[in-house]
């Protein structure tokens, strides 16, 4: 992929998403279920993602991440997956309010 | 005593040989070893049960002991680091893949083996957990165990590494829980403060 920080930092992101969508899914009430299955698959696919595309056992002067760089990297994939969600919100209160009415 | 210890270290030796024999019967046994016993699968696995606790929508009671849990996780993980920090500075121990006859499926790490620093990590996240929610607990401790064991099977700790880190895990949630009893309304009033204060609005969900 892009190198293993980076690669480290999206996998991260997309299952803190999951998380973020497993966490609050009791508020649309009509497609909970649907919502909880998108957030385990997110979850799943962060973890499938970091471990199939490259050899993932490396020590942090090989290439790996050190244990600070490690709790660094996961706290800004949180803060963005949050940022993420967010605007994810806002977007969909200010655009398609009536639009998911509908659904 | 020496011969005490020398005793203690030559059974630690034999269990490890035992586990560590394995290495090489079934490839795909080893290659899930070596996912377990990594430093992201069961950590961040870890990192994001306490962010769901933390974000799960609840009742306030329940959703105040869910975030007292996840900060007595985060402050017995960092506690169990400083103390294996100490410990490493007091105790040097040779890795076991430098034996003879022992395999090695993993990076090789150069600092101390006692004790398990990332089992005591784990288990410091995974004891309050347990302490609060029984289920979750039990499955974050049962995963724990997991990665203690394979991190013997790929041949980077002795089992007496694991309990090392088991026993460090176990005074820092000791010590956390004495802490956060000391500072239980300090405590409370910072969790109030994070979900009431407008201007942290934008870490709520």
């Amino acid at each position: 992929m892009f190198g293993f920080h980076l690669d480290y930092f999206i996998s991260c992101v997309i299952a803190v998403s999951g998380v973020l969508i497993l966490s609050s899914a009791h508020r649309t009430s009509r497609f909970q279920t649907r919502i909880r299955f998108l957030g385990l698959l997110l979850m799943l696919l962060g973890g499938v993602l970091f471990f199939s595309t490259d050899d993932r056992v490396l020590n942090d002067y090989e290439g790996g991440l050190d244990a600070n760089e490690q709790a660094i990297l996961f706290g800004l994939s949180a803060l963005t997956s949050l940022i993420i969600y967010k605007a994810i919100l806002f977007f969909k209160k200010l655009f398609f309010r009536e639009l998911w009415k509908r659904f | 005593m020496e011969t005490v210890l020398e005793f203690l270290v030559k059974i630690d030796q034999t269990i490890f040989f035992l586990i560590n024999g394995g290495v090489g019967t079934y490839t795909l046994i080893d290659s899930a070893a070596r996912i377990i016993a990594s430093d992201y699968l069961i950590p961040v696995s870890f990192s994001l049960v306490l962010i769901f606790i933390w974000f799960r929508e609840d009742t306030l009671s329940l959703r105040m002991a869910g975030r007292v849990a996840v900060l007595k996780s985060i402050s017995t993980l960092l506690a169990s680091c400083f103390l294996v920090l100490v410990l490493n500075g007091i105790v040097f121990r040779e890795r076991p893949f430098n034996l003879p006859d022992s395999n090695l499926i993993f990076y090789a790490p150069t600092d101390s083996s006692f004790p398990s620093n990332s089992f005591a990590a784990v288990m410091g996240m995974a004891l309050p957990i347990f302490s609060s929610y029984k289920v979750l607990g039990r499955i974050m401790l049962f995963a724990s165990f997991c990665l203690g064991f394979g991190r013997i099977l790929v041949g980077i700790h002795f089992p007496g590494d694991v309990v090392g880190g088991l026993l460090v895990a176990l005074v820092s949630f000791w010590i956390t829980v004495r802490l956060f009893h000391i500072f239980n309304r300090q405590i409370i009033t910072l969790i109030i403060l994070l979900e009431k204060a407008k201007w942290l609005q934008v870490f709520r969900i």
